[in-house]
């Protein structure tokens, strides 16, 4: 069953106006993209910086309003709602973010940060959201006693845990991933990963992974959207994507990645040392 | 110019013809920062390794390993609360690494390169008056016009297209990746033996990362040292032809690239090369992960301090770190779990 | 978050031998100010006529030779050969220093009648630390008094400035748009006037001969109307920038409204900038008040403030034959310096580039 539908998405950002307040210089951030997502998969987009896939991931939230097109969330049109009637949808449609240090406030404790949803979102009891927040606390593995600590006092896959944690206490049905991995340890970015996975199939998630790295975005996602230019060129399902690429941008990201040499997948060659 | 006792290298390419010159041995090398106080912590300790002419050699670990601040001790740009101990060979001259005469390598036997080059590059220059200025002072070029034709040939020697065009050009009119070369082109310009690259390539795309890790090793064929500062294993396992793996302050293993990553020893750089081939062959539903958290060096579990995450944990760890052992021969490794008590 | 910065100022404090002393200075000024008429000997407007310009009076510790109670001497007014005013001492009379005295009733912290001093000598003399105006009244007890108005005026002013420029700078940087133009005009408006003649202005719309009370409340307003709009700019500036960090997008995934935006999201993360905004321009409030007052304009006789004492001090040879009456100047001098090294340190603090060597 399809859960997020877009029709001809689009958002261009004024960047100059002539003197009577008309348009001179457009930057075509997203630039008609049409893409569906059903329920419990994992789409992946991929594409270099400057793509458009972070504008993409806030229109499809309503950070930002599209310029034109359409965004249907479980058969409802969401595009035009107000901040109000949106209300209703954000529950449903939560969002990790890149960046664990930029995205949690520094001055909210981790309880509140975890909370903010639940205080906004829900009319449940104060006893009850914090009952909340220390169950979605458990299931993401953090210990309840950092509830009163600070972001800076965590380490940076514990911040992810709360990232991922605000959004899951609003027991959303799609996550958006924007880069959630992309500045964590690398010894942590395998733990993040196991947990989406682990959360994903207890809670029927559904999730669009947004990344750079096509070698993670090709082991997440079900599907692969690839990104150039504020247009989704290639799209289907990851096996497909990868072995036979139609666009040569797909082509040049998969060579970029293919060299890397790790073990089992090293085509031998000359050793250098 | 005398040659430091140089050991000959125990791997496959040992019996090459021609000795390897050596230039660059570090040795017991240590940052503490905030010495004698209460705060007191090392962020670096003991570490060793050393490059030769034509090598490039990669430092590897995640944030406050301790990695960026060993390279920034090579040339005594460590932050003032850091004092640093240990013994720094250049070429033939060898330097307390504590010493002040470091600085004065900086740009003539030493080149920088850093992570931004937006920030390194001064915005209100053209790239040619960049030169200029470097050159009159590491080279004393006065010349315009000499000087012009040097940085020419540097921009073309970093692969930047029509380099006679690209010198009057100023930064903004380049792009991320063509920012980053004549960076790097600037960084060659004191015509170094030695290059120092702090995570070059985080700031770019990864079509473009690649192609600027082979720029720095084409640069280590014709003849340059490289260290290369990264915390991605698998980019610059590529590319160099040593790896060294810091954990928490600790160098935990020293070995051909190809080795690390073909048959890594420490446990730490094996479940990191299990994660990252996990990933690229996508033949299993999880990942396999190291557990548990990243410690910062200011609370570091005492004894080896990856011993809280490791899967091959012994009693030791948790009080002796392991002293360093060959378990393969070229590759050095500091874990009891593999020979560290012979 | 709070208890660690002021752990780190304390830390400070220890450290830098000149913070220390500017905390130091400013925690006695204002409980000098909160205790004002206990400290002082005298109601500010108690004077005595026949000891105009009395000079600062020793405090004695030796009485022929031997050491005896402190005291002070009494002394009277002659003239010298050239006809000049002098006070010499009257030979055996003495005044003993005593602490607790009773004297002139004053309202202790504005909630009882209190007549207790922490140091006077009594009915029968008169003693004057820092000298006397020229109607015979005490300085120090008048410097005291009007360190309620100077210590104040800044606290006060500085608090409905930040109101104000948080609370519109916020609006501007976070809605941008007309609402931003509106708000960053009227802005322009008053910074473009120069701040002095603004004052001037603005008090000339009103009578003169309002009470020193309402003149008090009236030049903070003032005085914070022409502060909030360098404030607001400031912070708008900032606001745009932190309107695109990701915990705002977070915030607004999570549903949060537009208010709760601003107030919790925005406005505390401009606090390093504005901690330090306020202790700086604290010494501009006292300056302020202290120019009008000086004019004649602020604060009225017999009503004290350091910048109406100062008053008396406009003519050259009243500071050459009576150079104490300058003293309420260095008060000034000291609160305002105390002021600037406090904000100098809390910028340091509070600096984000500090947080990062401090977090390596």
């Amino acid at each position: 069953m399809t859960l997020l539908r877009t029709i001809d998405l689009a958002k261009h950002f004024v960047l100059d106006t002539d003197m009577r307040g008309r348009p001179t210089e457009v930057e075509k951030a997203v630039d008609g993209v049409d893409l569906t997502l059903a329920e419990n998969e994992i789409l992946g987009l991929v594409g270099e910086s400057g793509c458009g896939k972070t504008t993409l991931a806030r229109l499809l939230l309503r950070i930002l309003r599209p310029t034109r097109g359409e965004v249907h969330l479980d058969g409802r049109r969401i595009d035009h709602l107000s901040e109000r009637s949106l209300r209703e949808i954000r529950p449903k449609l939560q969002a990790v973010f890149q960046d664990p240090s930029e995205s949690l406030n520094p001055r909210f404790t981790i309880g509140e940060s975890i909370g903010e949803g639940l205080r906004h979102l829900t009319d449940l009891s104060h006893d009850e959201s914090r009952r909340r927040v220390h169950e979605g606390m458990e299931r993401v593995g953090l210990p309840a006693r950092i509830a009163d600590h600070y972001p800076h006092q965590l380490s940076g896959g514990q911040r992810q845990r709360v990232g991922i944690a605000r959004a899951l206490v609003l027991r959303p049905r799609l996550v958006i991933l924007d880069e959630p991995t992309s500045a964590l340890d690398v010894s942590i970015q395998a733990q993040i990963i196991n947990l989406l996975f682990d959360l994903k199939d207890e809670n029927r998630l559904s999730y669009i992974f947004i990344s750079h790295d096509l070698n993670l975005v090709r082991y997440v996602s079900d599907r692969i959207g690839v990104m150039v230019a504020g247009r989704i060129v290639e799209m289907g399902p990851t096996r497909d994507v990868v072995e036979n690429p139609e666009h040569t941008e797909t082509r040049t990201l998969l060579e970029a990645v293919a060299r890397e040499r790790v073990a089992g997948s090293a085509p031998g060659g000359p050793g250098r040392g | 110019m005398s040659l430091p006792n140089a050991q000959p290298e125990n791997n496959a390419s040992g019996a090459a013809a021609e000795e390897p010159r050596r230039i660059l041995e570090v040795r017991n090398l240590s940052v503490e920062f905030y010495p004698g106080s209460t705060r007191a912590f090392h962020a670096v300790v003991d570490a060793n390794f050393e490059i030769e002419a034509g090598k490039m050699v990669s430092v590897v670990g995640e944030s406050g390993c301790g990695k960026t601040l060993s390279a920034l001790a090579l040339v005594g740009l460590t932050p003032p609360a850091a004092r640093c101990r240990g013994t720094i060979v250049h070429g033939s001259r060898s330097f307390e690494a504590s010493s002040s005469a470091l600085a004065r390598l900086r740009g003539r036997d030493v080149g920088m390169v850093f992570q931004e080059p937006m920030t390194a590059l001064n915005p209100l220059f053209s790239l040619d008056r960049q030169f200029r200025e470097v050159l009159r002072y590491l080279r004393g070029v006065e010349d315009r016009k000499e000087a012009r034709d040097i940085s020419t040939e540097l921009l073309d020697r970093v692969g930047l297209d029509r380099p006679e065009r690209r010198v009057n050009q100023f930064p903004h009119q380049l792009s991320g990746g063509q920012r980053q070369r004549a960076m790097i082109a600037l960084a060659l310009a004191g015509e170094p033996s030695l290059l120092i690259a702090d995570e070059p390539t985080t700031a770019l795309d990864a079509t473009l990362e690649r192609r600027v890790m082979e720029l720095f090793r084409k640069l280590a064929d014709e003849g340059l040292g490289v260290l290369m500062i990264s915390h991605d294993l698998p980019l610059v396992a590529d590319v160099s032809d040593r790896v060294v793996v810091m954990y928490s302050g600790y160098t935990v293993e020293n070995g051909p690239a190809h080795q690390l990553v073909d048959a890594p020893q420490h446990p730490y750089t094996r479940g990191l090369v299990a994660s990252a081939s996990a990933i690229v062959l996508g033949d299993t539903p999880r990942l396999p992960v190291i557990p548990g958290e990243v410690p910062s060096p200011d609370r570091r579990p005492g004894g080896c301090p990856f011993h809280p995450r490791c899967p091959e944990k012994l009693d030791r760890c948790e009080s002796e770190f392991p002293p360093e052992s060959e378990p393969v021969a070229g590759v050095r490794t500091a874990c009891w779990a593999r020979g560290g008590d012979q | 978050m709070l208890r660690r910065r002021l752990r780190q100022f304390w830390d400070m404090c220890w450290t830098n031998g000149f913070l220390l002393s500017a905390v130091v200075c400013l925690t006695l000024l204002y409980l000098v100010a909160l205790f004002a008429g206990f400290v002082s000997p005298y109601h500010y407007d108690n004077e005595d006529r026949t000891r105009s310009y009395h000079p600062p009076t020793r405090i004695h510790v030796f009485d022929d030779g031997r050491l005896t109670r402190p005291h002070v001497r009494e002394y009277e007014l002659t003239f010298d050969e050239d006809y000049r005013r002098v006070f010499v001492p009257v030979e055996g009379v003495r005044h003993d220093l005593r602490l607790f005295v009773r004297g002139d009733t004053y309202s202790f912290l504005g909630l009882l009648e209190w007549d207790l001093h922490l140091f006077g000598v009594g009915e029968e003399g008169r003693i004057y630390l820092l000298g006397a105006d020229s109607r015979g009244r005490d300085l120090l007890s008048r410097i005291a008094y009007g360190a309620q108005v100077s210590m104040t005026i800044g606290l006060v002013g500085v608090a409905i400035a930040l109101l104000f420029g948080l609370l519109l700078g916020g609006i501007s940087g976070y809605y941008g748009g007309w609402i931003d133009t509106v708000i960053q005009r009227s802005t322009e408006i008053i910074m473009i006037i120069p701040g002095f003649f603004l004052l001037l202005a603005l008090r000339a719309a009103f009578p003169p001969d309002w009470d020193s009370i309402r003149v008090y409340f009236f030049i903070i307003v003032i005085l914070s109307f022409i502060g909030w709009a360098s404030l607001a700019r400031v912070i708008r500036g900032m606001v745009l920038s932190l309107r695109e960090k990701e915990f705002v997008a977070a915030a607004r995934v999570l549903g949060a409204p537009d208010r709760f935006i601003i107030t919790r999201h925005l406005i505390p993360n401009t606090a390093s900038y504005f901690v330090v905004y306020a202790s700086i321009s604290i010494p501009g409030y006292i300056l302020g008040e202290s120019a009008l007052s000086l004019l004649g304009l602020g604060i009225q006789d017999p009503h004290a403030s350091w910048g109406n004492l100062l008053q008396e001090a406009m003519s050259i040879t009243q500071i050459q034959l009576h150079p104490w009456i300058l003293l309420p100047g260095f008060f000034i001098f000291v609160a305002v310096m105390s002021f600037n090294i406090v904000g100098d340190a809390l910028r340091d603090l509070l600096d984000p580039q500090q947080e990062v060597t401090t977090t390596i």
